[in-house]
């Protein structure tokens, strides 16, 4: 279990890194805003191990590549790994393969897997272990999570390649749909890739086509090939639940969750199952993780997504109502959902783990207090505030009666000292209940 | 007395009551007016002050630092910091010299004005031109208009060019933003500003036109550069439109001229206002309208230059998302 203080990290596009408290909805800049600029902007952020999620890597768009540790104590979180000679161009996409490899991909094309030595931290040596040749303009580059040998990319005029990171030529080659009723070509335009399992990828496009291909049946063409609204798709996410759905994000701010099987046959337009509204502008980057944090109706799922409008927004997957929405001042490109709870920040708390000693001394001292306390009687309804009227009135009469009876008893006593006493009690009851009448 | 006066049969007596009935009720009501000068003011409930509260509100400007930053680094900022290089640099003559030999094709007319410009190249340059090729004679009025408002703008018919070849020309030659008018029935109902060379893009609907001729009493135009007054832009999105705004002006105005340009918000409608003003002695003042006058609203702003179809928002409007709580604005 790891411990963190927050549960979403974001990153903008001026280079800062923030990390998220989305129960709490509160945000801090983790790295300073010194010596950063627009060409410190993070293009990709990725876990270093998703299923212990507790370092994130990130890329900037200068081809730096930063480590940041979400642990709770920890110094120095930041390890700088320094510049990757990644190629000509913008940084586009960083993929952590194992635990000393990873890929860089730049927009013109070219693809590096590099191995990465972490155990000195003074120097890190990097070897570029192999290149491959993707093709211009590329706009998006996927691991496969089911296989992480396999890498998918695809671009502006660059059709879907699927790469095993041992061969130098790839495995898979998407070929374009056919010509339209006009014979015309169909412009191919990559802008978002995920991997719904081993072997079927799904493609979101800027002419806003989501596309499904499979590797398995041996048709370049792809299985499916659905229209969504009428703007480009920029985001593209699976529901990781072998449902055969997808979560569909576009320019213009409009997401929607997309069954891939749902085809209309007419206009090919697919039908939306559920739309999760609130959306201003650009929608970059959408992620899908169980949070423990929001279980509604046994599901925890949730979608958490940012963009171009500075917010994060956070919905819930089945009932795609608005869970947390937080304010992050900045333009956002990527973010990271953590599936761990976060921590909270709370003051008191951080103050007993500094002073335990001292608060444990204080404590025995108000173990002696609270004996005292015990000790004493708890005294109900004994204010006269309390007391009615004619409760008061009965006491009275009770206690001018107990004064009587005694003096009774007393002079019974005096009077004989044999053994009817009962039916002379009796009496005196009878009397008690009479007056109280 | 007791009696309703309207009842009274005699005239005389009836106006008598009835004039001794009024005068108590007027004092009545002097009392009470007295009474309630004493009492504190109620404030009137306004949509504008029952404001659905905004987290992008920005109340402190200078105490956030992230604000500041962000400010600092974006693609409006570059236009304002280029116009401050160019001003202590001293070398527009160059890039001046360079535009005339782009424009030699172009008519004589047009490199004679931009002569005129040469002293004041610190000032933004505009183009203007119509979405439509035929447009009518208000919405060509209306563009002249502009053209005269705005220091250092031309105005070009639209011709038979695409707006997306328009746009890298005019990068080319050194234009700073570029506007284009949007005609519906022969009136314009439409604004796009398009900041260049990095956006970003801003589209108005416009409504409520009143060209300077159609304005009452109005005053005529003198080529003094104007000042700029910005009414409640408040949110973060205000404050990106605000300062797209002022990029189209020069920051240095001519107070001879005493004319202002107002761009005042109220709930989400912009209105452009241009005034002359004349200190009439320490407490009065006097405004004349100048035209022309209009209403804008912020349909989206895009990221980067015009681009529709493959654009990035960084805000649309979505009227049935947005404006379903009449007490909700975004700017």
């Amino acid at each position: 279990m790891s411990l963190s203080y927050y549960n979403i990290f974001v990153g903008t596009d001026n280079g800062l890194l923030k990390g998220i408290n989305s129960k709490a909805k509160t945000f801090n800049n983790l790295n300073s805003m010194e010596n950063l600029n627009k060409e410190k902007e993070i293009v990709q952020m990725s876990w270093f191990d998703s299923s212990t999620q507790d370092n994130v890597y990130f890329a900037t768009k200068d081809q730096h590549i930063v480590k940041y540790n979400t642990l709770k104590d920890i110094n120095c979180p930041f390890t700088d790994l320094g510049h990757f000679d990644c190629g000509l161009g913008e940084l586009k996409g960083l993929e952590i393969i194992s635990q000393n490899k990873l890929v860089t991909c730049v927009d013109k094309g070219l693809m590096k897997l590099w191995s990465v030595d972490l155990s000195d931290h003074e120097n890190i040596v990097k070897n570029a272990l192999n290149e491959f040749k993707c093709g211009n303009d590329l706009y998006a580059i996927k691991k496969n999570k089911f296989n992480s040998e396999l890498i998918a990319t695809g671009g502006k005029e660059n059709d879907l390649k699927i790469w095993n990171l041992s061969k130098s030529e790839p495995i898979f080659k998407a070929k374009n749909v056919s010509d339209n009723w006009m014979q015309l070509r169909e412009p191919v335009w990559i802008m978002g890739i995920d991997f719904l399992d081993e072997n079927r990828v799904v493609v979101g496009t800027g002419h806003h086509q989501v596309r499904l291909y499979d590797l398995k049946t041996g048709v370049r063409r792809p299985v499916f090939n659905l229209k969504y609204g009428d703007y480009p798709i920029t985001a593209l996410s699976v529901v990781p639940d072998d449902s055969n759905r997808v979560i569909v994000g576009n320019t213009r701010g409009e997401m929607e969750m997309i069954d891939l099987r749902s085809m209309t046959s007419k206009n090919e337009q697919c039908k939306a199952v559920r739309k999760y509204k609130g959306f201003q502008g650009t929608i970059k980057s959408i992620q899908i993780e169980s949070s423990p944090l929001y279980d509604i109706n046994g599901s925890s799922l949730c979608v958490a997504s940012c963009g171009l409008d500075r917010f994060l927004r956070v919905h819930h997957l089945e009932t795609s109502s608005l869970v947390s929405k937080v304010y992050l001042k900045s333009r956002l490109n990527c973010l990271l959902f953590s599936k761990h709870e976060p921590i909270k920040v709370n003051k008191n708390e951080q103050k007993a783990d500094v002073d335990d000693d001292q608060l444990s001394s204080i404590n025995s001292e108000d173990l002696g207090t609270d004996d005292l306390w015990s000790d004493m009687e708890t005294i109900i309804d004994e204010h006269p505030s309390l007391v009615t009227v004619k409760k008061r009135k009965l006491e009275k009469r009770l206690k001018d009666f107990d004064n009587e009876s005694l003096k009774d008893e007393k002079e019974n006593n005096e009077e004989d000292n044999d053994g009817f006493k009962k039916p002379k009690s009796m009496q005196i009851i009878n009397k008690k209940i009479k007056k109280v009448k | 007395m007791g009696k309703n006066p309207s009842e009274i049969k005699n005239k005389d007596v009836r106006t008598k009551m009835f004039i001794a009935l009024k005068k108590e009720k007027d004092k009545a009501k002097k009392k009470q007016k007295l009474e309630n000068k004493n009492k504190p003011k109620q404030i009137p409930k306004t949509i504008e002050n029952q404001r659905v509260k905004d987290e992008t509100f920005v109340t402190d400007l200078q105490n956030d630092p992230e604000l500041v930053f962000d400010m600092n680094t974006d693609e409006i900022s570059k236009q304002l910091n280029r116009k401050k290089r160019s001003k202590t640099d001293d070398d527009t003559d160059m890039t001046q010299e360079e535009f005339d030999a782009k424009t030699s094709s172009e008519n004589e007319e047009e490199l004679s004005d931009d002569d005129e410009s040469d002293d004041e190249s610190t000032d933004p340059k505009i183009l203007i031109t119509t979405n439509d090729i035929k447009i009518g004679f208000k919405t060509y009025k209306f563009c002249r208009e502009l053209s005269r408002i705005l220091p250092n703008a031309d105005y070009f018919y639209k011709k038979n060019v695409r707006l997306s070849k328009i746009i890298p020309a005019a990068v080319q030659r050194n234009y700073s933003a570029i506007l284009v008018v949007n005609e519906n029935r022969k009136e314009p109902d439409g604004l796009m500003i398009s900041l260049l060379p990095e956006g970003p893009t801003m589209n108005f609907k416009l409504s409520s036109l009143r060209l300077s001729d159609e304005i009452k009493n109005g005053g005529g135009f003198t080529k003094h550069k104007p000042e700029i007054i910005m009414n409640n832009f408040n949110t973060r999105l205000g404050l990106q439109i605000g300062r797209s705004f002022a990029t189209l002006f020069p920051t240095d105005p001519q107070y001879e001229g005493r004319h202002a340009i107002t761009f005042h918000n109220q709930r989400d409608y912009i209105f452009f206002r241009h005034h002359r003003y004349i200190f009439r002695n320490a407490q009065k003042v006097g405004l004349q309208e100048l035209g022309p006058k209009f209403t804008l609203k912020l349909r989206s702003l895009q990221k980067g230059t015009f681009d529709k179809k493959f654009g990035e928002y960084e805000w649309v409007q979505k009227r049935h998302e947005m404006e379903s709580n009449r007490r909700k604005f975004s700017i």
